[in-house]
């Protein structure tokens, strides 16, 4: 594929990103269930890397990631940086490996980002000192159980954004 | 499974490693909040604004209706709160001025209670569900500075200013685990630490720790903050006592706060940015 076709490709995924990111501070950000609110990045990098190959989508989960810690509340600064390319890789593992791409493929990889980040968080607050694992697991759970109706938003529009921009060579 | 680690996987992990690993020792070595950081929000605040202020503006159309009749009730009931707390301050006054002369006839400094405030909108609030921070839409451009108070019109504290940028800063809330801070209860003057945890920050509440081996805490006791150190006001309500517990060895005791601040309805808040008190 030539170049600038890869550049417009990954140019259109971060532009479906900026309007879930937008609809995630606009929008889902005041449905609160169970005392969370959805979060959408994790589900963006599972999305991607389902669709895509492994060295693009965790680039793109890379660039992702440094303006997650730059811009958002993360819990150490690299946190992101380093997890979400972790996690797009498994995604992407997945899909090569043990799922034909589709809806069933994007939620296995949403869910494995989720357990990622989740389970590096944890980490954190347990050399922090916290206690309550069980605690910081049911809130994962939570989070993840709030966040996945949001699938349906993203992976239409991330579906759409692969076939429009994926072409035969 | 052997190609895919070997072919990239590794590369890529390791440029995210290092890549993570430069970010955190640019804010390490940060003095205030860093150069990107500070970028990425600027240019982000403004839009994070107004999509808060339509978000807000649909939340008060909604409540309009349903809350005149709540609106009404309670303000019959806050005027007689109000003709009690005018007996209370007649009172007050009348101690105030014994005080003052007492002070002269002792030769103390008169008492001072000044605190610089700048106003701030709530921009974003619970930026993760893993921490409990305020994003606001004032930064070092109105002399904001890491570390300054915010409380609410009535002097009740919300949180610390633990990141600051030039149009913009976050407020760790009383709830949040990174949230420590001296306090007193007000009634016994036992001076303590009210520091978030992480089990009672989805509860809404926060732990009164180190609490002395005599200390006598009461259900319904106001804790303040104790203003030791210097770092931070004294006399800011952090909220009341809600329950007494005994830790899990059984030798020590500490109190769960209720917050005398409800975050979630919070707009609007003021950062001490400077304050002079005099005891």
């Amino acid at each position: 594929m030539p170049k600038r076709y890869i550049v417009l490709k990954w140019l259109a995924y971060g532009g479906a990103t900026a309007v879930l990111l937008l609809l995630q501070t606009g929008v889902f950000h005041y449905i609160r269930l169970w005392g969370v609110v959805p979060f959408l990045a994790p589900m963006v990098v599972g999305v991607a890397a389902s669709f895509e190959d492994g060295i693009p989508s965790s680039l793109f989960a890379l660039v992702f990631g440094i303006l997650c810690d730059l811009g958002g509340a993360t819990p150490v600064m690299g946190f992101f940086t380093f997890l979400f390319p972790l996690a797009a890789l498994t995604a992407s593992f997945l899909a090569e490996n043990l799922f034909s791409p589709g809806f069933p493929c994007s939620l296995v990889s949403s869910f494995f980002c989720y357990l990622i980040v989740a389970g590096g968080r944890i980490i954190l607050f347990l050399i922090d000192g916290e206690t309550g694992v069980w605690d910081m697991w049911y809130l994962a759970l939570r989070e993840f159980l709030v966040s996945l109706p949001l699938l349906a938003v993203v992976f239409p529009l991330f579906r759409w954004v692969h076939r429009r921009t994926t072409f035969d060579y | 499974m052997k190609r895919f680690f070997t072919k990239y996987g590794i590369i890529v992990l390791a440029v995210s490693a290092t890549v993570a690993v430069a970010l955190s020792l640019l804010t390490f070595f940060s003095s205030n909040t860093d150069v990107l950081t500070n970028l990425v929000n600027t240019i982000s605040s403004p839009f994070r604004t107004v999509g808060t202020e339509i978000a807000n503006w649909v939340a008060d159309q909604r409540r309009f209706a349903s809350d005149y009749d709540a609106l009404k009730e309670e303000n019959e009931t806050l005027k007689n709160e109000i003709a009690d707390l005018e007996a209370a301050l007649r009172q007050a006054e009348k101690d105030s001025e014994e005080n003052r002369t007492l002070r002269r006839l002792l030769d103390l400094r008169e008492q001072r209670r000044d605190l610089d405030w700048e106003s701030a909108l709530i921009v974003e609030q619970d930026v993760s569900n893993w921490a409990s921070t305020l994003r606001l839409n004032i930064g070092t451009d109105y002399g904001v500075a890491i570390g300054d108070s915010v409380i609410t019109e009535a002097g009740y504290l919300v949180g610390i200013i633990t990141d600051a940028g030039t149009n913009w800063s976050t407020c760790t809330t009383v709830l949040d685990t990174e949230f420590s801070i001296g306090a007193r209860i007000f009634r016994t003057d036992e001076v303590a630490v009210a520091e978030g945890d992480f089990s009672l920050m989805s509860q809404g509440s926060l732990k009164l720790s180190y609490l002395s081996a005599d200390a006598v805490p009461m259900v319904g006791d106001l804790v303040v903050t104790s203003g030791l150190g210097g770092y931070y006001p004294s006399e800011l309500t952090i909220g009341y006592v809600q329950e007494i517990m005994t830790d899990d060895d059984g030798l020590a005791q500490y109190a769960i706060l209720r917050p005398a601040v409800e975050l979630s309805e919070l707009r609007q808040v003021f950062v001490v940015v400077d304050f002079t008190i005099v005891e």
